[in-house]
């Protein structure tokens, strides 16, 4: 099944309210009666794609997965289908399961700061709901608007605010997880602090669907900033670029997004976000500066501050592929080099991790895997991991990174015990 | 409550001398005497011995040899957590981290460091500070407590309203596994696309395994500090405070509350603070970072404590101004070994709104029972530490400490809290968890234990109640035969 094909099937969603069937409908009965009752709303495209159902509720879909764990069925989970890893509907599946009908808001609490919403909220909804109280999730992953909650928990996916909030993991305080076998678990709760019993929430977050399938999620939000400035740091060459943002991220300041992008079409850039009142905002503008012995090329604030970063939010939208390479940041320089050779590159500089995209929408698959071929070996010597996260064609001769054999063994009794039969995931070669 | 413990084998004794020496195993009762207790002093348990390694390599091999004989293990830092998680139950050896003592190494460049498990919290910022930097968790007994040991608890601490829990700092922890084989979790910071496996570890009690090198993230430190005290005649209006002060979009960097019970413990001990004891709370208020924004919060924060009712508001910006306003808050517990001999810190989280509520029906709780509960508290996370006073050789007392405790953690529970927001469950709350999870995801988290600790050698008896421990995970016959024998009633068999 091919990834457009799903793209194709919440476009329908979002422009016609989710009702309409995507081309090549199931045949309902069939549908229903090998998903638990819940109705097929789609199949892909492709021929051999698997129907695409949407379960309306928790029971719905444990009863579809405990059926499917007993009888053997390959099940993958989707949301708007915006970010899905390359290959994970790759093979015989026989089931997607979508979060479209799960799309409910639960519970907010302004004054708690906590928010309880469906797997299937978008955080583009998300966004309007608690911006009317001075509120937000500050999390902003590729293609942030249009991604589920369910979605962004799932991949573990998270953008240049990491600086200061952390990844999705930060941002749950509990959730709800149907696991491969049906079971529903209730993991975390609703509080800020909780420490009762072992941490499955962190364990559910970023898993990708290999242990269940998260349905709700309480999330912790933070005040909206008084100011929200941008600098755009410009130079002609990219290996002052490089020292320029190191000395950023080592300023006696906490920045809460700091980015470096290259081969964009414009000189070498680097971007810091800052949030917070606006006296410490003029200050930390003033020390990081002094720091770099110069002013911003521009400076952009409120709404236009917002727009810049909601615009690299897109990065990845229209790329063939894109590429994670990290190291430690103060390596940034060993990897930017060879990563602009390849690709355009947008950089968490705090983090040490790059994002590289590689061609664009209509690159052939000989110039993907070439280019990602390249960029592999080149950060390679530098002793980078390197992992594909997105492409658009079927192969590419990037392995995944080699995961140590006692995390490995680890992570397989895991599945397991989430996933016993199997369904969700097939084994590692 | 003091079980006694079996005692070490011959062989296992000279095996354990042989790899760490014969001064890092202690096995003579007197001196085993220290470890059978943690903070919390009402559980004894006397372990069959305490071995001190001094690096991985070491802790490795002596948990080889421990469970090669089939003895259980259980990890311990500086003893000073306060639900019994590090208590040799079933006369485990204890391997205690104290001589884990090194930072390994301080990466500036990358605000990282390396270190071993027993490196006491206080000491890592005190280390880092020279270089502008510091670590973030800071729970009360940090001039104390280990790393190690808040990887275990995943501990908080009056600043993580701010900053997040520990869990938020930790990049990657090498591991010795209950079977000795060693492993290292987590991604150092890097994009993998695991598991979050290091963020699993943390917050599991000791019971995966031991953490013999642990990767840090270290901040920036705060260029600077403002920190109010807010003096008040209604314990309520202090709670009141606490939400008018969230939804005037500031964020703290600590919020804490202190009742009248306490200020009066504290004013009576040595640790006199200066707040007037005829107050019915008193609330830290404190921002930090740049310093040019700082006097605007504390103002705003300010004019939301006067507006619900505080009748004083202290400010201080200077080092010793603010430690004085602190001074309250940081000597609580010291200053209540003054009222009674025993004192049993409780722990819970509620929803912040919920607080005026949760503490009112604590302050009827305590009377019911006849009781003195003094409340201390995290009020920013809504995390709760009713502290029981009590005299434990008073059995009758004993019981209604039991009861007054168990009422607090189901008010707790029905208010949408839960029943430990910092301390952990360990062995003291094994039985709450029932309260909080079906048995469904208690049974996914002895499955997921049973996963890194298949033979149950490391750390047992702690977090999960015994009924699930050992239990058939999933699987819907087994899952059947656990609830029909859970509700059959005691005796009946």
């Amino acid at each position: 099944m091919s990834v457009e094909a799903l793209e194709d099937a919440s476009a329908v969603r979002d422009d016609e309210g989710g009702k309409e069937p995507v081309d090549g409908e199931a045949n309902p009965g069939d549908a229903r009666a090998m998903n638990g009752g819940a109705a097929a709303v789609g199949r892909a495209t492709e021929a051999g794609g698997a129907p695409v159902v949407a379960p309306q509720t928790v029971r719905e879909l444990s009863n579809l997965m405990a059926r499917a764990s007993r009888d053997g069925r390959q099940v993958r989970f989707i949301g708007n289908a915006t970010s899905l890893p390359p290959g994970y509907l790759d093979g015989p599946v026989d089931l997607v399961v979508s979060t479209r009908a799960l799309d409910t808001v639960h519970a907010y609490d302004p004054a708690d700061l906590t928010l309880t919403a469906d797997a299937g909220v978008s955080l583009g909804q998300l966004e309007r709901v608690t911006g009317d109280q001075g509120q937000w999730l500050p999390l902003d992953p590729p293609a942030r608007a249009r991604r589920t909650l369910g979605g962004v928990l799932a991949s573990g996916a998270y953008g240049p605010l990491q600086g200061k909030f952390g990844t999705p993991r930060d941002h749950v305080l509990g959730l709800t997880l149907v696991t491969g076998d049906g079971r529903v678990l209730e993991l975390g709760g609703r509080v800020v602090k909780n420490v009762a019993g072992y941490d499955l929430v962190k364990l559910a977050v970023g898993s990708g669907g290999r242990l269940g399938i998260v349905t709700s999620a309480t999330v912790r939000l933070h005040p909206l900033p008084v100011r929200d400035v941008t600098l755009l740091y410009q130079t002609p060459r990219l290996a002052l670029t490089v020292v320029l943002a190191r000395s950023l991220a080592t300023a006696p300041v906490r920045i809460p997004a700091l980015e470096l992008l290259a081969g964009h079409g414009e000189e070498p850039t680097v971007a810091v976000r800052l949030l917070g009142s606006p006296e410490a905002v003029a200050e930390s503008e003033r020390i990081l500066n002094a720091r770099v012995g110069r002013n911003a090329s521009r400076r952009l604030e409120g709404e236009t501050s917002v727009r810049w970063f909601a615009a690299l939010e897109r990065f990845e939208d229209d790329a063939a592929a894109v590429a994670r390479v990290s190291h430690l940041p103060s390596r940034l320089g060993d990897l930017v080099e060879p990563a602009v050779e390849c690709g355009t590159v947008a950089a968490h500089v705090s983090l040490g991790v790059l994002r590289v995209a590689v061609s664009g929408p209509g690159a052939s698959a000989a110039v993907v895997s070439d280019a990602l071929t390249r960029l592999r070996d080149g950060v390679a010597q530098a002793g980078a991991t390197f992992r594909v996260s997105r492409a658009n064609t079927p192969r590419w001769p990037a392995p995944e990174p080699a995961t140590a054999p006692g995390v490995l063994a680890l992570t397989r009794g895991i599945v397991d015990s989430f996933d016993p039969a199997g369904v969700l995931s097939r084994p590692a070669s | 409550m003091i079980a006694k413990a079996p005692r070490l084998s011959t062989g296992l004794a000279e095996e354990l001398v042989r790899i760490v020496g014969d001064d890092a195993v202690i096995t003579d009762p007197a001196r085993l005497m220290v470890y059978e207790s943690d903070g919390l002093t009402a559980y004894r348990y006397p372990p069959r011995a305490v071995v001190l390694p001094q690096d991985g390599d070491e802790t490795a091999r002596v948990v080889r040899a421990i469970t090669a004989e089939r003895v259980p293990f259980v990890a311990r830092g500086s003893g000073t957590g306060l639900s019994g998680g590090a208590l040799a139950v079933d006369g485990a050896v204890v391997v205690c981290t104290a001589r884990m003592n090194r930072i390994l190494e301080l990466d500036l460049h990358n605000r990282r460091a390396r270190i071993q498990p027993g490196v006491v919290n206080a000491h890592l910022t005190a280390a880092t500070q020279p270089h502008g930097l510091y670590y973030a968790p800071d729970p009360s007994s940090q001039s104390a407590c280990s790393v190690g040991g808040n990887v275990a608890e995943n501990s908080g601490g009056p600043h993580c309203l701010k900053y997040g829990v520990t869990s938020r700092y930790i990049r990657g922890l090498d591991v010795v596994l209950p079977d000795g084989s060693r492993v290292y979790l987590g991604d150092r910071g890097l994009d993998t696309g695991e598991l979050d496996l290091a963020g699993l570890f943390v917050g599991s009690e000791g019971c995966f395994g031991i953490a013999v090198e642990i990767d840090v993230e270290l901040l920036p430190l705060p260029q600077a500090t403002h920190t109010l005290l807010g003096i008040f005649e209604r314990l309520e209006d202090a709670g009141r405070a606490v939400t008018a002060i969230i939804a005037d979009g500031l964020l703290p960097a600590a919020l804490e509350i202190i009742d009248q019970a306490t200020i009066r413990a504290v004013e009576e001990s040595i640790f006199a603070a200066g707040y007037p004891t005829d107050a019915a709370a008193a609330l830290v208020v404190e921002f930090d970072g740049i310093e040019a924004g700082l006097e605007a919060e504390a103002a705003r924060a300010e004019a939301a404590c006067l507006e619900c009712g505080a009748r004083e508001v202290r400010r201080a910006t200077s080092a010793d101004a603010r430690a004085a306003l602190w001074k309250g808050r940081k000597k609580a517990f010291g200053a209540m070994g003054r009222i009674a001999p025993d004192l049993l810190v409780q722990d819970a989280t509620v929803p912040r709104t919920r607080l005026p509520d949760v503490l009112a029906e604590i302050a009827q709780i305590g009377a019911r029972y006849d009781l003195k509960v003094a409340n201390v508290f995290h009020a920013g996370d809504g995390n709760l530490h009713p502290n029981i006073l009590f005299d434990r050789r008073d059995a009758a007392e004993m019981e209604r400490v039991e009861l007054a405790s168990k009422e607090i953690m189901r008010i707790c529970v029905d208010a949408g809290g839960t029943i430990t927001g910092e301390h952990g469950v360990g062995l003291d709350k094994r039985d709450y968890m029932s309260l909080i999870h079906s048995d469904d995801t208690l049974r996914a988290m002895e499955s997921v234990r049973r996963v890194f600790d298949p033979a149950g050698l490391c750390n047992p008896g702690k977090v999960l109640p015994d009924r699930i421990r050992g239990m058939d995970p999933a699987g819907a016959g087994a899952v059947e035969a656990e609830s029909a024998r859970a509700t059959v009633p005691a005796g009946a068999a």
